[in-house]
Formats: C-alpha cells, structure tokens, sequence
C-alpha cells in the first residue's frame, strides 16, 4: 500500500527526518511513536504533500507520488486528519463532511456521508448544528469523517486523542479499528502511545528522526525501552492495560 | 509440508527487501547508538547509519569478528541495559565463551524462527520429540524446546543422558522426531546396534550444526532408516530457525526476516556475485539485546536466490565444506589454531603444531599434532614422552575445557 524509502526533510536548516524507510500493508494500522520533535508529524506532513522532502521516494500503491501536490495526493488516495482538527467551525457537520467529498461525484458523496453516519450515529443527529459547538471528540469524529470522504486507501491521522477525554479516545479508535479494510489503511501519529499500541497492528519508534525500532505493537509493548519512553513510569501491565487493550479491540 | 508463517516465508521479494531495509536501518541506528564497539568502529571506517539507503551499503561498514566480541565481555555488546536481558547463553568457541543475551521479545522471535523450522521439517503436534541436545553447551536445546511445545508437540528433554539411556526413551515413548547433533544422532544409531529400527516410531531426526556433514546425515538416515534435516546454527546468532532444510532438501532456507546474508571474499570483503562461494557474513535484523552486524562465520556457503519447490521464496545457502580461517569445530565448540598454538607455546615455547578432528564412533576429538625440534626426547624413554604428553593435555584442557589427543612429532618428520 505505502511504501518509504529513505525520506528526509528539513525546516530550514534542522534536519527532522533522516533516511526514514517504513511500510504500511493493505488493510493495516500502523502507528509511528516518538517523543515531541522526534519527526513523527514532519512525516505525516511530508507524506500528504504539505513539505517537500529533501530526499527519499514514496510509493503508494507502487506508484512514485514523491513530487505530486497535496492535492493530487488526496486523488491518489492519501487523507490527512490533521493535528487539531481543523474544521470550518461556522459550517454544519454535514457541509463539513461534504467538502471533504470535492474529488467524488455526487452520489458517491452521498452513499459516504450514509457510510459516516453509520460509523459515527452522533454525527447524524447533529448534522445541521455548526461544527464549532461540538465537544472536542465529536469535532475528531467530523475531521476523520470528513478525510474518509475522499475514499482514501491510506489515512493519515495526526494525534487524534489530543485534548480527548480518555473514555472519548477509546471510542475513536475502537472506530478505527471498523473503518479499516481491503481498502483503507491507516498510518497512526498518537502522543497516547498504549492507546496507538493497543489499536495498531505495527509500529516504529522514531527517535532524532531515524527509526530505531519496528515490530508488532504487541512487542513494543514489550519492550522496556519503550515503556521507559512512552508509556510512562507508572506502566503496570495489570487491569487497566489490558482494559485498554479490550476496549480498543 | 506445511509453512508456518506464509507471510514472511513467502513474501515477494520486493516487500520482504523492504522490510530487510527497514530493519536493517533500525539496527544500525540502536547499535550505532548503544553499543560501543559498533559506535567506534563505525566512526573509526568513517560511516553513519544513514548512509544505508539500500541493502547493498551495508557493504561500505566494517566486518565483525569473534576477537572484536571478546574484546567487549561480558556485557559490553549489549544493546540495552542488563535487567532488561532475560537470559544469557555463553556461546563457548575460540578465545573463550561470548555471551549472547536476550531479551523477552528476542527469545519470542527466536522460539517463533525455530518453531517455523521445524514445521519445514515436517514436525506438527502429533510428534513426540526428543531432544538430546546439551543445553548448556549450546543454546539450541532450548530455542528447540520452546518451539516444539509452540507448535504443541509432545517433547522430552533428554539433555546429558547417555546413548543407552537416550535409545530406551527413543523405544519407550515413541518418539517420532529426533533433534540432535549429527554425531548425537549417529552415537545413538550406533547404540541401537543391530537392532531392526523398522519397529521405531522414529521417522526423522533435525540435525543441529554448525558445519555442513552430509555424509554423517546419509550415514544416520540409512542407519536409523528416516529422513535428516541439516538446521544450520552459530551459537553467537540463533539457533534453531538461522537456516533449515526444507521437504526438497535442495539448501538451507534462511530466515530472510531475521537475517540479512551477504556472501563475501574472505581475503577482501568485496560482495561476490549469486552463485560464488565465500564467507556467509550475516547481519542481525531483530535482535534487540545482541546486535550483531556483518559478522563474519568463517563458514564458506552459496547463496541460491531461486525459488523452492516448497513455496518459500526465502533464498537458500548452499554450505560448502571447509573453512577459510584455522577454526576447527568439535563437539559444537569452536577453536582457531592460534589459540591452540598459544597454550602449547606456554609449555613447549616456539613448537609448531597443527590440528586434526578424529570422528569416531560418532563422537569427535580434537587431536593436536605438536612438532618437537629435539630427537633427544624421541631417544628418552617412553614414560618420560608419556608424561610430557599427559601434562600438555590437561594443561589443554585448563584452557580450552576440551579434552585432546596429544600426538608428539619430530620436527624434522613433520617438515616432510
């Protein structure tokens, strides 16, 4: 599906991303854990055309979109949520949803808003409200919505639990977990980085901007240098863990 | 037979590069970062991890060799901090022991590898499986337990018995699967003697070495009349699951996921092309505790990229004999002849020897064959030979914890 070879890039002189290869197959989610500054988001950014990378390739779906605009990537199948949402917050949820449809036709539009409701039930109850008077967890559901519009095959989401209550996280991940298929995979920027492991099936940890470890997410719950990291002093492996765990399955 | 893992056994060869490339660049990023000895070499050639941008840069780093590991015991090769290692297996070899040490993710891949090896050789959870294997000699035992009962066999460590011991549990529990040395094996074929095996559930034997024997593997099959699998292993990487035959028995499949293989000139290290026979120099690619780059095996192999009747696509080494450093393995330890020549010198200061491995009766010796430039000592009595002979092999043995057969030459005879 996605495929990255090598990939560098820069703000200004400050080299965020050094050589960076990872995949993401069909149907996977994958989650990229780091600390703050590690080039997690410089990626993201990188990968829906937002930066231009100083050097590596980027395939998806075999094809070389290295040089292609952020819009022609969204053609391509490559949707960001970015950080923060970013929603037209005068505009209704529905109208928001809708812009995120502009490359389809009408009635595909359509048939996705029905598919978007059905994922999110809340998002139809309020589709005439303004989407700026939406608790924040509703707001991430609009900006995931609003990507999976575009029918993409690879969705890029930046930190979807920022600012969420724990309880709302889960649920937005449990809905990732529904919304990936054949079709749609998932490449995953999450601060909450149990969370991010507990839903994804694979991960890489970036550190000064080069991979330092890859694997399933289960063994990078297992590893210690990766608890010491990411998941905090206080990591217990007991109930809440394993709640966790179970909820976002 | 069936494959246990058809996602990284079957992977095309493009994805599986990918992931190589991907893992490869992690490793060297934690060594580079963790591990002195690779930190300093790698600054000493002038390199930095991220100028591998294809598996083939791998070719511009420095090599490893088993001196560069005991210059860095116990525990200076470790990756990640000792309470984070769960077990230690000294690999014992030329120069003494080098620890290997794994963390609970390493031991899970390792258990998974061996557990895909032995389904290549056609072991399913209707087996019983014995395990002759010394635990404590090699990490194979172990790696071998945990992936038989992985794939629910019925197993019976039988570490340390002796042959006949060996032989009535073969009989008693009906073992099917037999994994051992080749020499186990033929020790124990040759305890059962005469005895028609047709009424032994045995049906074949995984064979654990780290030296290519086939005639000891034809010897064991017609003996024991089963079929052998050759599972190629280095005590430094891991083993069972580095490279395993497969039903075709047509080379040893690597585990491609785990492993990255180069084949090099021994004299200069340049890549040789597919097909050229040259030291098989791996790199470890998911190894968390014990990284190990470029490090060389001393083994001269092939390495066929064709695909497998057997549906793997993962490349096979072909393992040639010979090897092109002095090292001479016997009973699964490793010795170089500088290391032998080194404790000879202590006693006999300035005499040349050379080495021999004896095979017999299924167990193997090491001779050393010590060149004396003094015929007065031919001319002496024997007890006197007899008694230099006696203190040369424990003072051998103090060294190498190996017990030798000491031969006494005269120089001028030895030159011919």
């Amino acid at each position: 599906m996605l495929r990255i070879e090598n990939l560098a890039a820069a703000y200004g002189q400050i080299l965020a991303l050094k050589g960076v290869s990872l995949h993401v197959s069909r149907g996977e989610i994958v989650t990229l854990i780091g600390a703050n500054g590690s080039g997690k988001s410089t990626l993201l950014a990188a990968l829906a055309g937002l930066i231009r990378p100083k050097d590596g390739t980027v395939y998806l779906k075999g094809k070389d979109v290295t040089r292609l605009s952020a819009e022609q990537r969204v053609r391509k199948g490559i949707a960001l949520v970015p950080e923060g949402r970013q929603l037209f917050a005068p505009m209704t949820v529905e109208d928001n949803l809708i812009l995120g449809g502009y490359t389809r036709s009408q009635s595909d539009a359509r048939e996705d808003l029905e598919m978007i409701y059905n994922l999110f039930p809340i998002l139809r109850e309020r589709r005439e409200q303004a989407a700026g008077t939406l608790s924040g967890g509703q707001q991430q559901m609009v900006a995931i919505g609003r990507a999976l519009m575009s029918r993409p095959a690879l969705l890029l989401l930046d930190e979807p639990s920022m600012g969420l209550a724990p309880k709302i996280s889960r649920e937005i991940f449990q809905s990732l977990r529904i919304l990936v298929n054949a079709e749609t995979s998932v490449l995953l920027v999450e601060q909450n980085a149990r969370l991010a492991l507990a839903v994804s099936d694979r991960g890489y940890v970036l550190e000064t901007g080069q991979v330092v470890l890859e694997g399933e997410s289960a063994s990078l719950r297992n590893n210690h240098d990766v608890q010491r990291a990411y998941l905090g002093r206080g990591y217990q492996e007991g109930w809440e863990t394993n709640q966790e765990t179970a909820n976002a399955r | 037979m069936s494959i246990l893992d058809p996602k990284p056994e079957t992977a095309q060869r493009d994805d599986l590069r990918q992931i190589q490339l991907e893992r490869l660049q992690a490793t060297l990023n934690r060594a580079y970062r963790n591990v002195l000895l690779y930190r300093e070499k790698f600054n000493k050639a002038g390199v930095l991890p991220e100028q591998v941008r294809s598996l083939e840069d791998l070719a511009c780093f420095p090599r490893t060799t088993r001196e560069d590991l005991l210059a860095h015991q116990p525990f200076g090769l470790f990756a990640v901090p000792l309470h984070d290692v769960v077990r230690l297996h000294p690999a014992a070899g030329a120069g003494g022991p080098v620890v290997v040490g794994y963390t609970h993710n390493d031991i899970a891949v390792w258990t998974r590898m061996a557990a895909r090896a032995l389904t290549s050789a056609g072991v399913t959870k209707e087996d019983v499986v014995q395990i002759s294997l010394d635990y404590a000699q090699d990490a194979a035992g172990m790696g071998a337990q945990s992936a038989a009962e992985l794939l629910g066999a019925s197993v019976i460590p039988a570490s340390g018995l002796a042959p006949k011991r060996q032989a009535e549990l073969l009989k008693n529990y009906r073992v099917t699967v037999l994994i051992a040395t080749p020499n186990q094996a033929l020790h124990l074929a040759q305890t059962l003697g005469s005895e028609d095996p047709a009424p032994l559930s045995l049906r074949s034997a995984f064979l654990v070495a780290h030296a290519w024997t086939p005639d000891l593997h034809k010897e064991i099959e017609e003996r024991l009349q089963i079929k052998t699998y050759a599972s190629y292993g280095l005590s430094e990487m891991t083993e069972p699951g580095l490279a395993t035959e497969c039903g075709e028995h047509n080379g040893l499949h690597l585990s491609e996921d785990n492993f990255l293989a180069e084949i090099l000139d021994p004299e200069t290290g340049a890549p040789l092309a597919a097909g050229q026979a040259g030291e098989l120099t791996l790199t470890t690619l998911t190894r968390e505790a014990t990284p190990l780059i470029r490090y060389r095996t001393g083994c001269l192999a092939i390495l066929h990229p064709e695909p497998c009747a057997c549906g793997r696509t993962l490349q096979r080494i072909e393992l040639v004999s010979g090897r092109i450093d002095n090292i001479v393995t016997v009973e699964g330890v490793r010795l170089t002849l500088e290391q032998v020549q080194e404790v000879v010198n202590d006693l006999l200061p300035g005499a040349p020897c050379n080495l021999a491995v004896l095979q017999e009766d299924g167990a193997e010796t090491l001779e050393v064959r010590i060149a004396i430039d003094d015929p007065s000592l031919f001319a002496d009595q024997m007890k006197h030979m007899q008694a230099l002979r006696e203190h040369i092999k424990a003072h051998l043995f103090e060294h190498l914890g190996l017990w030798t057969v000491v031969r006494l030459v005269e120089q001028t005879r030895e030159e011919k």
